[in-house]
């Protein structure tokens, strides 16, 4: 299991529930707009929902049966899937009608199932509300490039630029329509810029190597194949790219070299291909329509809760998190949407419905246990946390945890000095040393814990909790040595 | 306006209009030829006309057999020798569950001039009911007259040309009896030299009835696509040289690999006057067969850069042609892929490796959506420079319901070749030629009613075909040429062709078996634009002989028999 994609936020707040969130958030009291703007900005980013927002009491409701269990054929359970995603965002379309995330969220529901004119029709009224939203941007430029039209797709990624609204994922889009017109130099223009996003994609490196292919740099395609590859070490493609690039350039050893790379991770592509049965035509791959469905149900969650609907989002939350196994953004909304509502033990209770529908991921433990600990209930959360730590043993959040809970409950503090420091080892960002501080004061180690905590403040120097531990330690250390 | 035609008084007496004149005839020249301007290609759908009333069918019964979605292919070619161009249109046949009311068949149509057919089915003896899928020509026996073969679902055909407007099964005899393969294209070459044509084969997937099964897509019934099925191997068969074939498919190479054919064609790729093949692979990476000169190929797809696209990707590839479209002296290849990929160009680097040009070149342009199958590569207003006809239409028949973005017929693509190395689209422009909207699949190319320019012959899968006659005039001279083989097999099948005219080289072969799973072309045939005479022919056969001949007049079928020179058509004073 890879949890690589966890976003710093989202370390912050598995450490700090309330002060990351705020700090995040920038919250302010609550009202519809505001809901719908946060919502706006959490379903692009991903980030934790808003802590303070005000939910009404309603009474729980079961959720909705995902699929009938007497069909169990992938693609059966694919058709279920998609027309359970359109029927859930039709229904919420039905009680939010000007909602502009309601249309986003339709537009995708419809692009998943195939009818892409529902989908551009219900895409173009979600910018006509607002346009600003760059994932309907996205979608509608994807559906003109796959009819075929580059033109189009180049016109909608330039007028989503122009508006100020960028993603890399738009970029490439726009690069790729580039040069299928054999507007080689714009495409690479365009790609610079996509590389040079903070966390840029391999696929940007991977289509600017291309794009020089195309305009005849084979020198500088090389160059970009090769940082593709280092992004993403078996990138078929990117081996293809250096085997063409090196043959062009008369490197023929390199060539063959990478030629047989590429021949290699080919063929084990082909053979994950036939052993899944899947097509390029195929609409049903069963993987990538739980994931959208997934996201579709997250979409419909977040923007009940925006309206408030606490019970409504936490059943899609749940849905959400029941069909894509390894998404931390559902789970994470799920557990902050019953603590925003003071409902611990019914979160508790969906986390554990959870651990016994998929008793083997780490995720469902991690936060059964968070709620666990929040309940008071130590002993299970550190049960649950030594599982989330058996099922994923080099997850830094899952040492951090069980080392905070140590902490809290002010048991076994040596073992919660192994496990900060070990999740220092997995994953230096300043939490984790700002927690190796804290669990090295508790052990009386008060030179390891100002080493920590410098090397939190060289990461985060502006940090004020950090420069107060750090002064604190200086002069607890101080007085140990002139008494 | 021609500044000469103005009478000297008119022109003495208002310079200020003569001045216009010469700047407006200036400015018109300068402007490249543009898309919507509708002089250059001009197609016309005279199907009605014709009498011809075969309709396909694909046997298909709800099912959704994978065999369904690849039928079939067609020929042009004289067959009775009359000098006017024939059609064989291949028909598929009732699958399990499927009872129509009148039993299918193959359908050839005798040419009767005037864009009037006969259909002369039964009379020639092809009125064969299997379900046909590719097919190839070839004079197997260099008897003088075409042979056909057929690549079917099942048992394969070959039918030997009797002479007199009828033919025999004789697959048996001829030892190319097959089991119940799914065929694809076929192609005769003569792949060694020795001045008769061999044989292969393509096949398509290890398709069986008890390994079927459909899937679902958004809730509807689909097909299931190639990878569903085990590739397969190809065959190769070498012609003894007595009216008999020897499978010597894993000996040449051929037999060692596996994929799922589509459409092939056998060429000279790079120069070295021997025939090569490439075979279209549906979903795999497509094959090149190189072949030594004495009948054993090796693979060399990727290395050539001519298995993938630009990407990388494989492609599903259906309609394999070549051409020199750039007239380099090298052959080119184009390939027809599936729905959501670029039709590629190929451009020879001098035959050391292939570069995928179609983004740059436009050979692609509106050609993105739809799937893709027969291809010409064909000079349709005789301007020398060749211009691209795509065939396109959905192989899933309730495509529209899946993803409204698709759809299963469509009209036809014309991406002319400006000279520029660009292409553009004048599908709309160039008349109700291509306007029919249908799921076409074979597409073929020859002079029907022998007027100088490339006709064109389309099969509608379950419909009607669409037959287009070209009507582009324009003024351009031409030159078709038709070879004789003496010592290399009779219709010179991969002689190399050279025609200079000025300082263009033009270049071509004769090929058995191209495009989509069709055939066609037995006559080459060139655009000269305003040239009036030919400086020079060469022709390179197959088993190393080269004629040469020079002052050819243009607009004529010129014969030309090995070793002896042109024995019909007129030579041209030499130009001062």
């Amino acid at each position: 299991m890879n949890f690589s994609g966890i976003s710093n936020a989202t370390e912050n707040a598995a450490t700090d529930f309330h002060g990351a969130i705020k700090k995040r958030m920038r919250l302010k009291t609550s009202n519809a707009r505001f809901g719908s703007n946060i919502a706006i900005y959490l379903f692009f980013t991903g980030l934790w929902l808003c802590e303070v927002m005000c939910f009404s009491q309603i009474t729980a409701q079961p959720p909705i049966a995902l699929f009938n269990p007497e069909t169990r054929s992938e693609e059966s359970e694919a058709t279920q899937l998609k027309a359970h995603a359109v029927a859930m965002a039709k229904s919420i379309a039905t009680e939010y009608p000007e909602n502009a995330l309601i249309h986003i969220l339709l537009g995708s529901a419809y692009f998943n199932t195939g009818q892409t004119d529902m989908a551009a029709t219900h895409l173009r009224k979600c910018l006509a509300l607002d346009n600003n939203i760059l994932e309907a941007h996205e979608i509608l430029t994807r559906i003109a490039y796959e009819k075929g039209n580059p033109e189009e797709a180049v016109r909608l990624c330039v007028e989503a630029r122009n508006r100020g609204l960028s993603s890399p994922k738009l970029l490439n889009r726009l690069a790729r329509a580039q040069m299928d017109l054999g507007q080689a130099e714009k495409s690479i223009q365009t790609l610079l810029e996509a590389i040079k996003v903070s966390h840029p994609l391999a696929e940007s490196f991977y289509l600017l190597g291309q794009a020089r292919m195309q305009a005849r740099d084979y020198l500088e395609a090389k160059e970009s194949f090769i940082q593709t590859t280092e992004l993403i070490p078996d990138h078929t493609q990117a081996y293809f790219g250096l085997f063409t690039a090196c043959q062009r350039l008369g490197q023929m050893e390199e060539a063959m070299e990478f030629r047989n790379t590429f021949v290699r991770l080919e063929s084990i592509d082909r053979k994950d291909l036939n052993d899944r049965s899947s097509q390029t035509e195929s609409l049903s791959g069963i993987a990538a329509v739980r994931e959208t469905t997934a996201r579709t149900l997250f979409g419909a969650g977040q923007i009940h809760q925006s309206q408030g609907a606490y019970t409504a989002a936490a059943d899609l939350f749940y849905q959400s998190a029941a069909l894509a196994k390894e998404d931390l953004k559902s789970r994470a909304a799920l557990e902050a949407v019953h603590v925003q509502n003071k409902k611990l033990a019914e979160g508790a209770t969906a986390f554990e419905r959870l651990v016994t529908n998929q008793p083997e991921n780490a995720l469902n433990h991690f936060f059964l246990g968070r709620l666990k600990t929040r309940l008071g209930n130590s002993t299970q959360a550190e049960s649950n946390y030594q599982k989330t730590l058996s099922l994923a043993p080099t997850w830094a959040a899952g040492h951090h945890a069980l080392a905070e809970l140590y902490m809290l409950t002010n048991q076994h503090l040596d073992q919660a000095e192994k496990l900060a420091r070990r999740a220092v080892e997995l994953e230096p960002n300043h939490a984790r040393y700002y927690l190796l501080s804290a669990a090295c004061i508790k052990n009386r180690h008060l030179q390891e814990a100002l080493k920590a905590i410098n090397q939190a403040l060289t990461i985060t120097p502006e940090d004020a909790k950090y420069r107060k531990l750090r002064n604190q330690l200086e002069k607890a250390m101080a007085q140990k040595r002139n008494p | 306006m021609n500044t000469a035609e103005i009478p000297e008084t008119t022109a003495r007496k208002q310079p200020s209009c003569l001045f216009m004149g010469c700047l407006a005839v200036m400015l018109i020249h300068a402007t490249p030829l543009k898309a919507n301007d509708h002089h250059a290609i001009q197609l016309k759908d005279v199907t009605t006309q014709t009498d011809v009333d075969f309709i396909h069918t694909d046997g298909s019964s709800g099912r959704r057999y994978i065999v369904e979605t690849v039928a079939s292919g067609l020929a042009t070619f004289d067959f009775d020798g009359d000098g006017l161009i024939d059609i064989l249109f291949l028909n598929g046949a009732p699958l399990p569950g499927a009872t129509p009311p009148v039993q299918p068949r193959n359908a050839l149509y005798r040419n009767e001039g005037h864009w009037k057919f006969t259909d002369v089915t039964t009379k020639a003896g092809l009125d064969d009911s299997r379900y046909h899928l590719g097919v190839c020509v070839g004079d197997y026996d260099n008897d003088g007259h075409l042979d056909i073969f057929l690549n079917n679902f099942g048992p394969n055909i070959l039918y030997r040309n009797n002479g007199d407007s009828t033919f025999t099964d004789v697959t048996h005899e001829t030892g190319l009896g097959t089991g119940q393969e799914v065929g694809a294209g076929a192609c005769f070459l003569d792949a060694d030299g020795d001045g008769d044509l061999d044989l292969f084969i393509a096949q398509y997937v290890g398709f069986g009835f008890d390994k079927h099964h459909i899937s679902q897509m958004n809730g509807f019934p689909a097909y299931v696509g190639p990878l569903n099925y085990p590739p397969t191997t190809n065959a190769f068969y070498r012609n003894n040289g007595n009216g008999t074939f020897t499978d010597v498919s894993r000996e040449s190479g051929i037999g060692l690999l596996k994929g799922a054919g589509m459409g092939v064609i056998a060429c000279d790729l790079d120069n070295d006057r021997d025939t090569d093949i490439i075979v279209g692979n549906d979903l795999r990476p497509d094959f090149v067969l190189r072949n030594d000169g004495h009948g054993k190929f090796r693979e060399e797809g990727t290395l050539l850069g001519l298995a993938y696209d630009a990407f990388g990707n494989v492609q599903g590839s259906m309609g394999v042609e070549c051409a020199d479209w750039n007239h380099d002296g090298w052959m080119d290849v184009y390939i027809t892929p599936y729905q959501r990929q670029i039709p590629t160009l190929f451009q020879s680097q001098k035959g050391l490796f292939f570069e995928d040009v179609s983004r740059q070149t436009g050979a692609g342009k509106d050609a993105f959506a739809d799937v893709k199958w027969g291809v010409g590569i064909i000079d349709f207003d005789n301007d020398t420079h060749r211009d691209l006809f795509i065939a396109t239409g959905h192989l899933i028949d309730n495509v529209e319901q899946i993803d409204s973005s698709m759809r299963y017929a469509a009209s036809n693509i014309l991406l002319r070749n400006t000279g520029t190395g660009k292409f553009v689209n004048v599908s709309e422009q160039c008349g109700d030629g291509m306007q029919p909207v249908k799921s076409s699949r074979g597409a073929a190319f020859d002079d029907l009613d022998n007027d100088g320019d490339i006709d064109a012959v389309i099969l509608n899968a379950r419909s009607s075909p669409t037959l287009i006659r070209n009507d582009s005039g324009q003024g351009n001279h031409w030159l078709q040429i038709q070879l004789q083989g003496t010592t290399s097999n009779r219709d010179g099948i991969g002689a190399r062709v050279t025609v200079r005219t000025g300082k263009l080289q033009q270049i071509d072969e004769i090929h058995s078996g191209r495009s989509y799973q069709s055939d066609f072309g037995k006559r080459l045939h060139f655009g000269l634009g305003n040239q009036t005479h030919i400086d020079e022919i060469k022709v390179e056969w197959i088993g190393g002989d080269v004629d040469t001949l020079h002052h050819i007049q243009a607009n004529q079928l010129c014969v030309i028999k090995e070793g002896q020179g042109l024995t019909q058509g007129r030579s041209s004073d030499p130009k001062p």
